[in-house]
């Protein structure tokens, strides 16, 4: 099982707070969310997506592979203080 | 001096406290134009009058209140006065920006600035009601915390005020206005040391603007701008700046157990979604603020304002905290004994530290809190071991050691953010003129992984954008914005579409980009225009004030503020190459064990940045840069 978890605008937008699924890739991923929430890959192509706290743009972006006990982490584009 | 210009009282009054006088104090217009308002004005105040080390807590020392021009002319954002002075936690220029009410009740009554020196005899408040100034005795509200300090003092009027921390003399005491504060540098201080409880103003002018149709056209394209920007309409207004918890965590920048990590594994209990998710009533914010990027939460049945990003991250994570409602809990109770929850914070962990090495005996450990809100109280009446914690981490490092973790710049802590895991960040808080400050650093953080992704661990171009955003934010909280306007810097796809080709592109190369600016910062007439994308902050000043304000001359005006505090800071004993520099836990050891690069290579970025500055080896502004920027003839 993969753990999604939602952090900053994308916790807003899908009003959630995490769900979880058995999914080939993050575009698997990506599919899922859009078809569980009604949200297009577009919204979803806005945010970072991190790996077990490793950025996906430095592994095999959306084609990372995930597997079984896999965290992955949905963040804001852009944060400010 | 009455004032040509529009959106100016034209009036600066210094208020003596020592013998009551009460002087118009001369300011020309071209000064104005050279030196804006808020904290540049001030400085230029206080370079004219203190040129010798002073004891912050003298009545030598004095105090500039400044408003902005944009301050009370219905601009987004601009409710932002300064408070400036020389810190007792330094001994050098600082200046505090606060969102509280205050500064647009100042400019109602008539004045642009007020300049408060020497030390009266008695404990007084200042009342202020257009041109009327009356020295009031304050013995009845004296020991009174900030809240309810605001709400006794009879005079009809917006106050700004200090608590017990300001009065007991705490080295990093704050003012308060609402429940905003002037936060950093000990401004609290050095009202108590003047016996000045606080103020009061109520004006019933309203200083008329250059060109009202104008300006009012740019204020509407400008709020229009914040509230569809990303960051500013979505982002800060539903998670507020503790939203940054996260992606802090992500990136290895949340300072941790006293910055021994950038990250921390209980993030999710302290981060801006649970704050908003399980503790936020509603959002609110600073008067004309489309952002509103304030949280209103529950202390003890009672609704107040929640923590900042800085708080929770030093409250939590820094002392391996993760109980959100007592960050909640601490977060009210500093602001209203009037103290700095920065420095407060930060050197709690410090002691922390030391107690768990060994070197003081103080009762603090890491990831205990049922001690924390009684060490508060004793840090504000300077009890027992609360009395050596209100010097500051760098005193309390001179009296017990452990320097190279004692987590301040020139005897300001630092912010949250852990520079290992942004070093352009690093060495910001290295160079700034008033310490360890996150954003007189120039927030590059921002850059290097919190709104967009260059590389963070490069030195290349680091200087360069360090300097630019240094100045862009002196310049913006000059004219009395708050420096969330300047957001609108990042167009919106940048930040938009992270993943976009165009982002990446950016990102790779934004710190190839050295030179370029190099060149606006040698000739920043070469920005002489006021494009539609570019900040609209010197557009709305050309309309408020009459002034030809370009983007070449806001970034040049906030370069002139920049260099000046400098000069202010080396007249009062600053000797760059020994100060501009980190705790050697930054510089020495690595963050992450397997990544070599993941410290501060600070002396590279340095010599990088006084070069790029235009200044000499040692860290001072040239003679002929001096003449350039028309701070001396
Ligand atoms: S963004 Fe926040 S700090 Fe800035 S003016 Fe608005 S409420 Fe105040």
């Amino acid at each position: 099982m993969v753990k999604v978890k939602f952090f900053g605008t994308a916790r807003v937008l899908l009003k959630d707070k995490e769900m979880e699924g058995d999914f080939k890739d993050i575009s698997a991923m990506i599919d899922a969310i859009c078809e569980k929430y009604g949200v297009t890959k577009k919204d979803m192509k806005q945010y970072y997506v991190y790996v077990n706290e490793v950025n996906i743009s430095t592994l095999k972006k959306y084609k990372t592979e995930l597997k079984d006990g896999d965290v992955v982490y949905l963040l804001s584009p852009a944060s400010g203080g | 001096m009455k004032s040509k210009y529009g959106a100016y009282c034209g009036k600066i009054v210094k208020i003596d406290l020592t013998t009551r006088e009460i002087t118009d104090y001369p300011f020309s217009d071209k000064e104005r134009e050279l030196f804006l308002g808020g904290k540049i004005m001030a400085a230029k105040i206080i370079y004219d009058n203190i040129k010798t080390k002073i004891d912050p807590l003298s009545p030598e020392n004095m105090i500039v209140i400044a408003t902005g021009p944009l301050n009370a002319m219905g601009a987004p954002c601009s409710s932002r006065f300064d408070t400036s002075t020389i810190s007792p936690l330094t001994g050098l220029y600082t200046s505090s920006n606060c969102g509280g009410n205050f500064g647009m009740a100042l400019k109602r009554a008539g004045y642009d600035a007020i300049i408060i020196t020497g030390k009266s005899e008695e404990r007084i408040y200042l009342s202020i009601t257009d041109d009327k100034i009356e020295f009031k005795n304050a013995d009845a509200i004296w020991g009174m915390r900030t809240q309810e300090a605001q709400k006794a003092i009879p005079e009809k009027g917006d106050k700004f005020v200090i608590g017990p921390a300001g009065e007991n003399l705490v080295k990093y005491a704050c003012v308060v206005s609402n429940e905003r504060a002037a936060g950093r540098g000990g401004c609290g201080a050095v009202f108590g040391s003047k016996n000045l409880k606080g103020l009061v103003a109520y004006g019933t002018k309203s200083p008329e603007a250059f060109n009202k149709a104008k300006l009012d056209k740019v204020n509407k394209v400008w709020t229009t701008r914040l509230r569809n920007h990303p960051l500013t309409g979505a982002q800060v207004p539903k998670l507020g700046t503790a939203g940054l918890v996260t992606p802090m965590h992500a990136k290895n920048l949340l300072a941790t157990n006293n910055y021994r990590s950038g990250k921390f594994e209980h993030f999710e209990d302290v981060n801006g979604e649970t704050l908003a998710d399980e503790y936020l009533v509603r959002n609110s914010g600073c008067t004309t603020c489309p952002i509103r990027c304030a949280r209103v939460v529950k202390v003890e049945g009672k609704e107040v304002k929640g923590p900042e990003v800085e708080t929770v991250g030093l409250f939590g994570p820094n002392i391996l905290n993760h109980d959100m409602q007592s960050i909640l809990d601490w977060n009210y109770l500093m602001d209203d004994l009037g103290m700095d929850t920065i420095s407060c914070g930060n050197t709690i962990s410090f002691a922390m530290e030391l107690n768990e090495k060994g070197m003081w005996k103080n009762g603090l450990e890491f990831g205990k809190i049922d001690n924390i809100e009684q060490t508060l109280e004793d840090i504000a009446y300077r009890r027992g071991i609360g009395d050596d914690l209100a010097e500051g981490s760098r005193n309390l490092s001179h009296k017990y050691g452990g320097e190279e973790f004692a987590m301040n710049v020139k005897g300001l802590e630092l912010a949250a953010y852990e520079p290992r895991g942004a070093v352009g960040q690093g060495l910001g808080y290295a160079v700034g003129n008033r310490g360890g400050c996150h954003l007189n650093g120039g927030y590059l953080v921002v850059v290097e992984g919190l709104g967009l992704n260059a590389n963070p661990y490069t030195t290349h171009g680091k200087a360069e954008l360090c300097i630019t955003f240094q100045d862009l934010m002196e310049a913006a909280s000059a004219g009395g914005s708050c420096l969330f306007t300047t957001y609108a810097f990042f167009p919106q796809p940048w930040v938009a579409k992270p993943n976009g080709l165009f982002t990446k592109i950016i990102n790779k190369f934004i710190t190839e980009v050295g030179f370029v600016l190099r060149v606006v910062l040698r000739v920043p007439t070469v920005l002489a225009v006021n494009l539609p994308h570019m900040l609209p902050h010197p557009k709305a000043i050309a309309a408020a004030t009459g002034m030809k304000y370009t983007f070449g001359k806001f970034i040049r005006m906030g370069e002139r503020g920049y260099n000046l505090e400098r000069l202010i800071d080396l007249n009062l004993g600053l000797e760059p190459l020994r100060d501009d520099k980190l705790p050697g836990r930054l510089t020495d050891e690595l963050q992450i064990l397997d990544n070599p690069k993941s410290k501060v290579p600070l002396e590279k970025l340095r010599a990088n940045y006084y070069r790029a500055r235009f200044w000499s080896k040692d860290g001072k502004p040239t003679k002929k840069l001096i003449r350039r920027l028309k701070l001396e003839k």
